[in-house]
């Protein structure tokens, strides 16, 4: 894509991306919701195993 | 979770729980976007509960027979720490009194309403509360401000809420 924008331009293209994101994941049902918060506490453990602290990773079960 | 969902509603069957509320992130998830979280709470109506006095016993030596396992103030359903809390005020009582059937991999799942759960945090009011409430405000679409100033006035939140919507617009 060669486009040529302005500072400005990227960042309100950037927000509104994020806008975008943010209702999708809004908008989906509960249980995927769930699915998602436990993919983050995945990546948080992963993130924190050299800590020491203990992050609980739930199951759908 | 789905394990939770079926215990709670053993419990309802069993007259152990009157009812029960998830409450927290977890319920705020159901209208929201997803946001990390280490627990679920959930609001237990107690069936024995006489003259403002409760008695947990029982639902700790049903949850103890079923091999649940108590770590501190948590219940761990699986891998899931759960935090059994009872209703402490009249506004709590009303959002599980009110809450929503919802399902979840076949089980239900009760859940308050988005506003009940707006007037919660702006009753409770930590720092993370008026994060959220902040994030919310910008999606007005997703709640109905009628419900909502009704709660708030109903439990005599209006004048918190104005302190509230100041520390949101800084």
């Amino acid at each position: 894509m060669d486009e040529w924008i302005t500072k400005e331009e990227a960042l309100r293209r950037s927000l509104l991306a994020k806008e975008k994101l943010r209702d999708e994941l809004i908008a989906l049902p509960f249980e995927e919701k769930i699915r998602r918060v436990i993919e983050m506490q995945k990546i948080e453990r992963e993130l924190k195993k050299d800590s020491g602290k203990h992050i609980y990773v739930w199951t759908m079960e | 979770m789905k394990q939770l969902l079926e215990l709670l509603a053993e419990m309802i069957n069993l007259k152990l729980i009157g009812n029960y509320a998830l409450g927290g992130a977890t319920a705020l998830i159901r209208y929201f976007e997803p946001v990390q979280t280490q627990d679920i709470d959930v609001f237990i109506v107690l069936s024995n509960e006489e003259n403002g006095l409760v008695n947990l016993s029982p639902i700790y030596s049903f949850l103890t027979l079923k091999g649940i396992v108590v770590k501190g103030e948590y219940f761990l359903v699986g891998t899931t720490p759960v935090q059994l809390l009872v209703p402490y005020n009249a506004l709590i009582d009303e959002a599980v009194e009110n809450a929503g059937v919802h399902k979840f991999m076949g089980c239900d799942v009760r859940i308050p309403s988005f506003e009940h759960l707006m007037a919660i945090m702006v009753q409770t009011g930590r720092a993370k509360d008026k994060a959220r409430l902040s994030e919310i405000f910008e999606k007005t679409e997703l709640f109905d401000s009628t419900t909502l100033n009704s709660i708030l006035k109903t439990h005599n939140l209006e004048a918190k809420f104005e302190r509230v919507k100041l520390w949101m617009n800084g």
